[in-house]
């Protein structure tokens, strides 16, 4: 007996070797045709990205062909046109087609519209679309199907109903053309038509309940449900027929959502997907991998919002000196080092250096000076300071002693309330908080940020502050439909509320993306998560 | 047996409704701010009270909850609040995900855990050295590292596992099979630890016990001692401890899938709960708690099954 023992187990063991072979024979690393070469795109979500490193993603498809594998760190929700917005986009904007797009210049360029005029008063604008706009199915899109879009965001509560305030309604005046109305000139509305509150719905199908998990559109990919993996992967087939198609080099698109950064960078490193948003903490091992890194300044911009400037909560907040003490203890430098990990640059301005409104002879207008802080507090009759409840936010949590820290310098008491994250901007906009640390996503247009953060009547004003220079100028501002003319007006709303302290910037966001050789990646502080931002390299 | 039987499911079903109540009623206490959520930042209180009506959230929480519970043992668990998907038909694939990963690690920990327990408590010794070391390093060393170390091992230098991603197994069993490799092995450490820990103690106890002289003295060959009465009446407590670690793997998958980039029941909790997902953190909450209630059932029924004496409880 005992003899045969350490046969069986040989035996035992010798088999559990040939199929650990055999199974890991069947990975990405093998010699097998890579499906990518192919654009075959059935079978094994795992076993079939482009894991074959000397096999760049489209090769051989002569700029047309191949698989993209994009890591994303979100579950993009629904892609119902009321409630698609975010980061859902990236599969939103390639299932449909939007009116325009975002240049590179952040100024919007024709897509499904290929002409717009907006009339001298601001009140009417006019847009023709493309001729050649089909659906899915084949069947031709009109400006009914527009208009019924327009009209159903327009009066569906939702996160993109925001966007059409001033918005009267939507007319059609010919299969191709068609006219909106609005009450006041509204300077932010061409922009908005580059996201999700310019997609295009079919008429007929806006009520589909399916339209959610799996809609129908006029846009350069379809939704592949049938590989599609709710949650973990999306999966996107190029449409050959479509009037754009040329734009996409890949023919299928495979979305992966991971929402560990760490994870998301495991796969890049070991070839399951061709892209990544890179952090701070995985930085190092990424370029020491040798990817590809694009770094793209400005997505967003970090600020300690000053919210309360009429002091109904915290009187302290409606004299300026105090505000602009607040702007003063603020080591902005120190602060992109600790939150950012130096993926940062330190900023006063609500708005990117590259915009037409930023003011550069106002950039050092407020430097680190605790000592010009508390004589500015004491000024204000605030020498012993004052307590504030600030909002603690999950993905600033970390932050949040640095910046009790800033204010306890200058005698400012911090307590927090911890905001759920599904609460935070529903928290931080309910006038329970006087200031707040925030991002301001849009930081490339100043139509963006002046009209929400300053306007009265702004989402992202929840006092409702208005000020008798400041409040003529906002409007002004988003009346004046030259863009010249616009800019002129913008450096002064600009210049207001950086010198009377409307808020306290502290860094502009940069982001780092990193990709596989073969692949071009065009990101933009405008863009980051858009098909046609990858490309095969020559 | 079967009052036994009976009188446990009563009493998981009261657990149940108690759990689900508060769940709820807690829950209940932000659904304005999640309807203010979906809305968007300018929205009225106009609409996200129309919102509520129409959702039928403005009613008191009781007669929600019992609309609910009502719904709920119909099958109904309504459709997801963001991307309409209906929540009964999500889960069933998000739980496939982890029991894919947690069933394979939880009979891989109770196969070594036994046996390791068992052979420690039997030889004594070196052997017995060696299952304290592997249980105490297992509870030591933390999952996410041991994670890390088998991704970058067996994923990013070696190339023959993926790092991330779930396939299902009716798509391909190779594939399904890779994918789950390192997660199972991640979570089997500390399990195994965990059980074979307490098989040893228990089987300690029960070799050292007046029955067990008594049957050597009376012949019955040690294998049978071992095999037939010690460790059956050791059984017990290790089939508990079995069964919270099912729990504890069921309930600790999250940061298993997170890593592993798994689309599993926690993926599908946590993605619920940070976009207030109501009615999908709600069906994910009925699953958890009846998960845990049906578990402890089971380790009941089992335990009362292995000992008589427990059926008086």
């Amino acid at each position: 007996m005992r003899t045969h023992r350490p046969k069986g187990r040989l035996a035992a063991a010798a088999v559990a070797v040939t199929a650990l072979l055999a199974l890991t024979a069947c990975g990405g690393n093998d010699d097998t045709p890579a499906p990518e070469a192919t654009g075959d795109a059935t079978g094994d979500a795992v076993a079939e990205t482009t894991s074959d490193p000397d096999v760049a993603p489209g090769e051989g498809s002569g700029g047309g062909g191949g698989i993209l594998n994009l890591a994303m760190n979100q579950d993009p929700g629904s892609f119902n046109i009321v409630d698609s917005g975010g980061n859902a986009l990236i599969i939103t904007a390639a299932i449909y087609d939007t009116l325009v797009v975002n240049g590179p210049d952040a100024f919007p360029v024709p897509a499904a519209a290929e002409s717009w005029d907006f009339s001298d008063d601001g009140l009417t604008l006019t847009m023709t679309l493309r001729d050649d706009l089909s659906w899915s199915d084949g069947a031709q899109v009109t400006t009914a199907d527009v208009v019924a879009t327009l009209e159903m965001l327009r009066t569906t509560p939702g996160i993109n109903q925001g966007h059409f305030t001033s918005v009267i309604d939507t007319e059609a005046l010919d299969e191709l053309t068609f006219q909106v109305n609005f009450s006041e000139p509204d300077v932010t509305f061409l922009w908005a038509l580059a996201n999700a509150p310019g997609v295009i719905g079919r008429a007929d199908m806006l009520e589909d309940p399916n339209a959610g998990t799996n809609p129908m559109g006029s846009g350069p990919f379809i939704l592949n449900a049938d590989e599609t993996i709710p949650g973990a992967m999306f999966v996107l087939e190029r449409r050959p027929d479509h009037w754009n198609a040329a734009a996409f080099d890949f023919d299928t698109v495979r979305i992966h959502v991971m929402a560990d950064p760490t994870a998301a960078v495991n796969a890049l490193r070991s070839g399951q997907v061709d892209w990544t948003s890179v952090s701070m903490a995985d930085l190092g091992s990424v370029v020491e991998a040798g990817f590809e890194m694009t770094e793209v300044v400005g997505t967003a911009q970090t600020v300690l919002r000053l919210l309360d400037r009429d002091g109904d909560i915290v009187p302290a907040l409606a004299d300026v000196r105090v505000r602009q003490a607040i702007n003063y203890a603020l080591d902005r430098e120190g602060f992109v080092m600790a939150m950012t990990g130096g993926m940062g640059q330190p900023t006063n301005q609500m708005i990117l250096p590259t915009t037409d409104v930023y003011l550069p002879e106002l950039s050092d207008h407020f430097p680190f000076d605790l000592d010009r802080a508390r004589e500015l507090m004491a000024e204000a009759g605030f020498a012993d300071g004052f307590d504030v409840l600030l909002p603690s936010i999950p993905w600033f949590a970390h932050t949040d002693p640095l910046i009790a820290s800033a204010l306890g310098e200058i005698g400012i008491n911090v307590e927090w309330e911890a905001i759920p994250p599904a609460e935070v901007g529903t928290a931080v906009m309910s006038g329970r908080f006087p200031m707040a640390i925030f991002v301001e996503g849009d930081p490339t247009l100043p139509t963006h940020v002046f009209s929400g953060n300053y306007s009265p009547d702004g989402v992202f004003n929840p006092f409702g502050n208005a000020d008798p220079v400041l409040t003529p100028l906002v409007e002004e501002f988003m009346a004046t439909m030259d863009t010249a003319a616009r800019a002129t007006v913008g450096r002064e709303v600009n210049r207001f509320v950086i010198e009377n302290a409307w808020d306290a910037p502290i860094l502009i966001n940069v982001q780092m993306f990193a990709n596989r050789e073969g692949i071009v990646y065009s990101g933009t502080p405008v863009e980051q998560l858009r098909i046609e931002l990858f490309s095969v390299a020559n | 047996m079967l009052l036994y039987i009976g009188r446990r499911m009563i009493a998981g079903l009261v657990l149940f409704v108690v759990s689900s109540l508060i769940t709820f009623l807690l829950l209940s206490m932000s659904f304005d701010s999640i309807i203010a959520s979906r809305l968007g930042p300018g929205a009225t209180p106009e609409q996200i009270a129309d919102m509520a009506a129409r959702l039928g959230m403005d009613r008191p929480v009781l007669i929600q909850y019992f609309n609910w519970l009502g719904n709920l043992f119909t099958g109904d668990m309504g459709s997801s609040f963001f991307t309409g998907a209906d929540v009964a038909s999500q889960l069933p694939q998000r739980i496939s995900v982890t029991l894919s990963v947690v069933l394979p690690a939880l009979t891989l920990s109770a196969i070594v855990a036994v046996g390791l327990g068992v052979w420690a408590a039997s030889r004594g010794g070196w052997v017995d050295k060696v299952s304290q070391g592997f249980s105490l390093l297992g509870n030591l060393i933390p999952n996410l590292l041991v994670a890390i170390g088998l991704v970058s091992i067996f994923a990013i230098e070696l190339g023959w596992l993926p790092a991330t991603g779930f396939v299902p197994i009716e798509q391909n069993f190779g594939g399904w099979l890779r994918s789950i490799i390192i997660p199972v092995i991640t979570i089997f450490i500390g399990g195994a630890a965990n059980i074979a820990n307490q098989v040893r103690g228990t089987m300690i106890d029960e070799l050292r016990k007046d029955y067990v002289r008594t049957l050597r003295t009376r012949g019955v060959s040690p294998r049978a001692i071992l095999l037939k009465h010690a460790l059956r009446n050791a059984a017990g407590p290790a089939v508990t401890v079995l069964g919270l670690t099912f729990i504890t793997m069921f309930g600790g998958a999250l940061i298993i899938e997170q890593v592993f980039a798994l689309p599993g029941f926690g993926t599908f909790a946590f993605t619920a709960a940070t976009s207030g997902d109501y009615t999908v953190m709600l069906g994910v909450m009925s699953v958890g708690i009846g998960l845990t209630v049906g578990m402890n059932l089971l380790v009941d029924i089992v335990n009362g099954w292995l000992n008589p004496k427990a059926r008086v409880y």
